[in-house]
């Protein structure tokens, strides 16, 4: 290609939009194509802010591997040593093994009763795990009680701020009296609320109650025994290898889980509707490239007249078709580039002010969550600039059927 | 060796019952530096003989032959290459690019190439033409005598062998017509440039050595 075919597709673009017809139709295909374009990146970014965002408060405060027992494990240095052993195998540095006791509770008090699972961790744990705890308890603990750590959520649904905490436990519960549950004060137990931890995954916060490992051996009188242990790894992403190692060494009753596979679910609903925006967006943009491609076939046929001089001085269809295409290159370009220039500032906007509110109950986010991502940018201007090109080409093919001579008389 | 022949040419539009020959077996030959003009009546088939022969259009049967070479075999790029090298045109709408000047459309040619002297050349050109002083003008800003000018320019500057024109006057008054016929056979003459001009002007073609007849897509007489 020669430096003047360059220079003749830019007159021609150049002339497209200044046009009194074009400068209008051109103007408003190019803006609804650079519309499209923002709405099809605006939503990619926060359907993965999304993602990103529930995978960091997940990795926050979940453990990166979880080995549970359908019974408790009654040997849990020996579960550690195999543990320690997989990981070396496969050389994953492991960065914490916690120990974990699990027993289920009712919440008595406050505002209901509500369900709770019963956590027993190994001393510093919230610094381990990233858990965060948002407030301790001023008074002192006068009456020696075993201390409880509540979730946020759990807290606020039962009003329990400060002070005594009573729990029912399953057992006392039996079959005949579920419908007229009849409960005696001495399956009630009084725990001190020490304070309030927060994860900013809604499910934990409003599951959970932690305590003291040694305290919960204690009180649910387990001696040595444990429910399972929680592993955190240099790299979450390799979480998947490791638990595969581990699954090789223990099988039934022990169960050895990702924390994807814990939050699969959820991490599926996400990839789901991650591709249905991305699919509607993209229909979307094709709407609006149409009617890049409709002004487009137009230029082309407002510029036939040139075109079939342009032959006669000799240039040929090829040349002619790479003169078009960087036409086409251009139009795109430019609702492209200013769809993406208008998606990154939204982007800017969301990320910065933070325009919009979320019930966090629900999203378990305050505000919606934004990612910018370059496969994302590279995606779309590949799509739309694709749409743009492949319109050009087309027209052209259509004109080149239709002889110089006609042309030239018809103009 | 004729410049330019053409054998038992034959040209026809459309499909079916709309299916129309233009040009019914046509063999002629242009010799160098020749004037030649073709005469005929609307629709007998001018213009479409001048593309065939300046090689825009592929006949359905018999051949082109330039400088006795076929152009029948040739690909698209071949003759887009021969047609900027070895002619020139001139239409009755003279047909400049609206988007540039005077000396761009002259240079037209030569930007093509990438000729490095092409400006040089089309100011050459457009002050032996008389529109120098026009060079940085757009075509609507010129009058029609002067756009003429510009596009003979144009057909000159790759110092073509053979130049067509297409009813070159047809768009003019007497006085350009005048004008412009005197500059073709100037151009003959000083650039010893074949002439094929399509005309139905039969004052223009007194000035033509060779006066080409067409009748209903044959050759008359």
């Amino acid at each position: 290609m020669k430096f003047w075919d360059v220079i003749l597709a830019w007159r021609f673009f150049r002339d497209s939009s200044r046009g009194r017809f074009f400068s209008v139709s051109f103007r408003v295909a190019v803006l609804g194509m650079s519309f499209g374009v923002m709405a099809l990146l605006l939503s990619l970014a926060i359907t993965e802010g999304f993602t990103k965002e529930y995978e960091r408060a997940v990795l926050g405060s979940h453990p990166h591997i979880v080995i549970n027992s359908e019974d408790d494990v009654n040997n849990p240095d020996a579960i550690e040593k195999i543990i320690q052993a997989s990981a070396q195998k496969i050389s994953i540095p492991i960065k914490n093994i916690e120990p974990v006791i699990y027993r289920e509770g009712m919440l008595i008090g406050g505002k209901s009763i509500k369900g709770l699972v019963l956590k027993g961790v190994p001393p510093h744990y919230f610094e381990k795990s990233g858990i965060k705890i948002i407030s301790r308890a001023v008074e002192k603990n006068e009456n020696h009680l075993p201390e409880i750590f509540l979730g946020k959520a759990v807290a606020e649904e039962s009003g329990i701020k400060t002070g005594i905490v009573k729990l029912l436990f399953p057992k006392t519960i039996s079959q005949k009296s579920l419908g007229k549950m009849e409960i005696s004060p001495k399956d009630l137990k009084s725990f001190f609320l020490a304070g309030i931890f927060e994860t900013g995954v809604y499910e934990m916060d409003s599951t959970f109650g932690i305590l003291d490992l040694e305290t919960a051996k204690n009180f649910f009188h387990l001696g040595e025994t444990i429910s399972g242990f929680e592993t955190w790894i240099e790299n979450p992403q390799e979480a998947s290898r490791l638990v595969e190692k581990i699954r090789e060494e223990l099988s039934f009753p022990y169960e050895v889980l990702s924390w994807r596979e814990i939050n699969e679910n959820i991490f599926k609903a996400m990839e789901t509707e991650k591709w249905m925006f991305g699919v509607l967006m993209l229909v979307l943009v094709v709407v609006a490239s149409l009617n890049v491609l409709g002004t487009l076939m137009m230029l082309l046929l407002k510029k036939r007249r040139e075109i079939a001089i342009l032959r006669t001085l000799g240039y040929s269809w090829s040349r002619l078709r790479k003169v078009f295409l960087i036409d086409g290159l251009l139009i795109g370009m430019t609702g492209t580039g200013l769809g993406i220039f208008f998606g990154l500032l939204c982007e800017f906007i969301l990320k910065h002010w933070q325009p919009f509110a979320l019930d966090p109950e629900v999203y378990f986010l305050k505000t919606v969550p934004v990612t910018f991502c370059w496969d994302h940018i590279f995606l779309v201007f590949g799509a739309s600039l694709g749409i743009g090109v492949l319109g050009c080409m087309l027209t052209l093919k259509k004109i080149s059927q239709v002889s110089t001579l006609t042309i030239l008389e018809k103009s | 060796m004729n410049l330019l022949e053409c054998r038992e040419v034959k040209k026809s539009y459309g499909q079916g019952v709309s299916r129309t020959e233009v040009l019914k077996g046509i063999s002629l030959q242009i010799e160098k530096k020749e004037r030649s003009a073709i005469l005929g009546a609307s629709g007998a088939g001018k213009s479409t003989l001048l593309h065939i022969l300046s090689a825009l259009e592929k006949p359905d049967e018999g051949d082109v032959l330039f400088e006795g070479k076929s152009l029948k075999s040739l690909k698209d790029d071949q003759l887009s290459e021969f047609r900027n090298r070895s002619i020139g045109f001139v239409f009755q709408f003279h047909h400049l690019m609206p988007e540039f000047t005077a000396l761009e459309n002259a240079a037209m040619p030569l930007l093509m190439r990438g000729d490095a002297l092409a400006y040089d050349k089309a100011r050459h050109y457009l002050k032996k033409l008389g529109v120098d002083h026009r060079s940085d003008h757009r075509p609507s800003e010129m009058s029609g005598g002067e756009q003429q000018r510009v596009a003979v320019a144009r057909a000159l500057i790759t110092e073509p062998q053979i130049l067509f024109a297409d009813e070159p006057t047809g768009n003019l008054d007497h006085e350009n017509s005048q004008k412009l016929t005197d500059l073709l056979m100037k151009i003959n003459e000083e650039f010893s440039v074949a002439l094929v001009v399509v005309t139905h002007n039969e004052e223009v073609a007194k000035y033509f050595s060779r006066i080409i007849r067409l009748d209903d897509g044959r050759l008359q007489g």
